[in-house]
C-alpha cells in the first residue's frame, strides 16, 4: 500500500515540476543574440543561445518610467555609434558631434530624474539620425 | 488584316523604342533583346531541387508551421533569396524576384504541383534589386527594380531560351531621380490595375525624411504609389498615393477594384509602437495622403514631426489605415484570394505576409495573416493564418515575404531566409476528419 502511495506521490511531484518548467519555458521572450544554423548532418541547430527574459520582465520593462530613456539611448547607439549602424548613414562629423552631445545631455537629465527633458534631448538626436540620408553604396 | 496592322504597330513601337532611349548599364544588351537580336547569352544558373537542403527544409521547417485544420504546407521550390512572385496563367510558371541581381523562374513540368525546374530568368539582363515581378492577364511579365521597370512580352514563351524580349517601360534611373537612389527601402512591387495600368510603389529611403524632401517626394512620388501605361509610348505617369513610408505589397480587390497596400512603419519609437498598416486607397489621386511623415503608423505621431501642424493639404486628404498590425512585424506582400480550393470564409479575403522584426526585443511576425472583409469591402477582422517560422527561442526558421495564388487555388508563400517557396493547400475531407474522426474515409 505504501509503495503505491510513494509511486503516486513521486508521479505527482514529477508532473508538477515538469509542468512548471514547461510553463516557464513558454513564458520566455527570446530575442537578440541567438543563432541557429544548418549543420553538415542536416540539423538545424542552435549554436548560440539567445538572450531571454520572462514575459513579466518584458512587461515591467515596457511599463518602467525609464523605458523611453533607455530605449532611445540604445537606438541612438545602434544607429550612430555602433560601427554597422553608423556605416548605414551619410553622417557629417558635425552631425555626429551634435548627436553625441544631445545623447550625453539626455543621459544626465534622465539620471537626474528629469525624464521628459531627457527624452526630448534623445528625440532631438534621433531627429538628426532620421533626417540623415542613407550612405551611398 | 487587323492582326497584321497590330503586329506592324507593335514591331515599329519596339524598334523605335529600342533605338531611342536606353539607359546606362546593360543598355546595349537590353537594346538587342528588344530588337529580337541574340545576345550570346547561355543558360543561366540552375537551382538543383532534389537536394539534402530540400529534405532538410521538409524535415526542419515544414512540421513547425501551424495552420487551421485541413491546411497542409509543402515545399514548392528552392529559390535563393525568394521575394515577390508572379504566377503565369497558362504554364503556371512562377517568377520570383530577389533583392540581389537575379530573377528565378520555377515551373512544374510534370504536373505534381512541385517545381521541377528553377532557373535564372533572362540571364543576360543585369538586374538591380529585381524584387517585384507582376504578370498581366494577357501574358506580359513586368519586373520592377530599384530604379527601372522592364517589360517582358510573351515571357511564358521566351523563358525557355536564355534570350528573352526585354523592353524598358521606365528606363534605368527614371523611376526615381538617381540622386535619391539608396540601398534602403528599395524593394519595389508592381500590380496591374483594373484600368489596365501598371502600379509601382516606391519606398522613401529614410526612417523619417526631413521636411525639405517632401516637395520632391510627393511629386515623383517617393514614399508613394505611381501608375503608368504598361506599353511604351506616352506613359501618362501619375501619382496615385503619397505619405507612405515603405510599401512592399499591394493588390487590387477584384470585387470592387479598390487598391490595398501594406506599409512598414517608423523605427526608433519603442518596441511596441507604432503599428504596421494595411491600407485601402480612399481614392487614386496625387493628393491622397496616408500619414507619413506626420504619423508614424496608425494614429501615432512621429517624434520627428510631433510638434508640427499637419499641413492642410495633407490633413484634408488623409486616408486612415484599415488595419493596424502589430508594430515592427514588417507587413510585406499581399493578395486577394479568388480561388475555390480554400473554404468559403477565405474567398475574397486578403492574405498578407509578415517578414518579421529586425530590432524588437520581443521578436514578432514571420507568419501569414488573413484579413476578412465585410459586405462593404472594408476590413472586418485580421488573424494569423500560418505561423511557426519564428521559434520560441527567437530564431527564424524562415521569413515570409510574399503570398500569391497558384493556378489551382493553392497559396504560394515565398521565404527569403530559407530561400524557398512553400505551397499551402486545403483538403476538406482532412479537415472534417480532424474535427470529427467518425468522418474518416476508409
Amino acid at each position: 500500500m505504501k509503495k503505491i502511495f510513494y509511486f503516486f506521490t513521486v508521479l505527482f511531484l514529477t508532473t508538477l515540476a515538469s509542468e512548471t518548467i514547461l510553463a516557464k519555458e513558454s513564458d520566455k521572450i527570446c530575442g537578440g543574440g541567438g543563432l541557429a544554423v544548418w549543420t553538415k548532418d542536416g540539423e538545424f541547430k542552435t549554436v548560440r543561445e539567445p538572450t531571454c527574459i520572462s514575459k513579466s520582465e518584458y512587461e515591467a520593462k515596457l511599463n518602467s518610467k525609464d523605458y523611453l530613456c533607455n530605449y532611445y539611448q540604445e537606438y541612438i547607439w545602434k544607429e550612430s555609434e555602433r560601427e554597422f549602424g553608423k556605416k548605414q548613414y551619410a553622417y557629417t562629423e558635425e552631425n555626429l558631434k551634435k548627436i553625441t552631445i544631445l545623447k550625453d545631455e539626455g543621459i544626465s537629465l534622465c539620471k537626474a530624474g528629469k525624464r521628459k527633458e531627457g527624452e526630448e534631448k534623445f528625440i532631438e538626436a534621433i531627429r538628426i539620425i532620421s533626417f540623415t540620408p542613407p550612405a551611398k553604396e | 488584316m487587323k492582326k497584321i496592322i497590330s503586329l506592324i504597330i507593335s514591331i515599329s513601337t519596339i524598334t523605335f523604342y529600342s533605338v531611342s532611349s536606353f539607359a546606362a548599364g546593360d543598355a546595349e544588351n537590353v537594346k538587342k533583346l528588344s530588337s529580337f537580336q541574340k545576345t550570346g547569352a547561355v543558360r543561366g544558373v540552375v537551382i538543383e531541387q532534389n537536394t539534402k537542403f530540400a529534405e532538410n527544409v521538409k524535415k526542419n521547417i515544414l512540421p513547425n508551421i501551424k495552420m487551421p485544420a485541413g491546411f497542409k504546407i509543402e515545399l514548392f521550390a528552392l529559390a535563393p533569396d525568394a521575394r515577390h512572385m508572379a504566377v503565369s496563367r497558362n504554364k503556371g510558371t512562377v517568377w520570383i524576384g530577389t533583392r540581389k541581381t537575379k530573377v528565378w523562374q520555377a515551373t512544374d513540368r510534370d504536373m505534381d504541383n512541385v517545381a521541377d525546374t528553377v532557373e535564372e530568368f533572362s540571364p543576360s539582363v543585369k538586374f538591380d534589386i529585381p524584387n517585384g515581378p507582376c504578370y498581366s492577364a494577357d501574358g506580359h511579365l513586368y519586373i520592377a527594380e530599384r530604379n527601372r521597370v522592364l517589360w517582358f512580352p510573351a515571357a511564358e514563351y521566351f523563358m525557355e531560351s536564355p534570350d528573352t524580349v526585354a523592353i524598358p517601360i521606365i528606363d534605368q534611373g527614371q523611376l526615381i531621380p538617381e540622386a535619391e537612389e539608396s540601398y534602403n527601402h528599395t524593394a519595389r512591387v508592381c500590380a496591374i490595375g483594373p484600368d489596365n495600368k501598371l502600379y509601382v510603389s516606391t519606398g522613401q529611403p529614410f526612417n523619417v525624411a526631413g521636411p525639405d524632401k517632401y516637395p520632391l517626394y510627393d511629386q515623383v512620388p517617393i514614399g508613394g504609389i505611381m501608375r503608368f501605361n504598361r506599353f511604351p509610348g506616352d506613359l501618362q505617369r501619375e501619382v496615385v498615393a503619397i505619405g507612405i513610408r515603405n510599401s512592399v505589397g499591394h493588390a487590387f480587390n477584384p470585387k470592387d477594384g479598390s487598391l490595398w497596400f501594406t506599409d512598414n512603419q517608423v523605427d526608433g519609437m519603442g518596441d511596441e509602437t507604432p503599428p504596421g498598416e494595411l491600407n485601402k486607397a480612399c481614392s487614386l489621386s496625387a493628393k491622397t495622403w496616408y500619414g507619413h511623415p506626420y504619423y508614424g503608423g496608425g494614429s501615432v505621431r512621429t517624434n520627428e514631426y510631433k510638434d508640427k501642424q499637419i499641413p492642410k493639404e495633407y490633413a484634408d486628404n488623409y486616408c486612415k489605415p484599415q488595419v493596424e498590425m502589430v508594430a515592427h512585424a514588417a507587413d510585406l506582400g499581399m493578395m486577394f484570394y479568388t480561388g475555390n480550393m480554400f473554404p468559403k470564409k477565405y474567398q475574397g479575403a486578403i492574405f498578407s505576409a509578415q517578414h518579421g522584426s529586425w530590432n524588437a526585443v520581443k521578436p514578432r511576425g514571420a507568419r501569414v495573416m488573413v484579413t476578412y472583409l465585410d459586405s462593404k469591402g472594408n476590413a472586418s477582422k485580421t488573424e494569423p493564418f500560418a505561423e511557426g517560422w519564428l521559434t520560441d527561442m527567437g530564431t527564424y526558421l524562415g521569413r515570409p515575404v510574399d503570398v500569391q495564388q497558384y493556378v489551382d487555388g493553392s497559396l504560394l508563400v515565398s521565404d527569403d531566409k530559407a530561400g524557398v517557396i512553400y505551397r499551402i493547400t486545403y483538403d476538406g475531407t482532412k479537415a472534417a476528419e480532424l474535427i470529427d474522426p467518425s468522418k474518416t474515409i476508409k
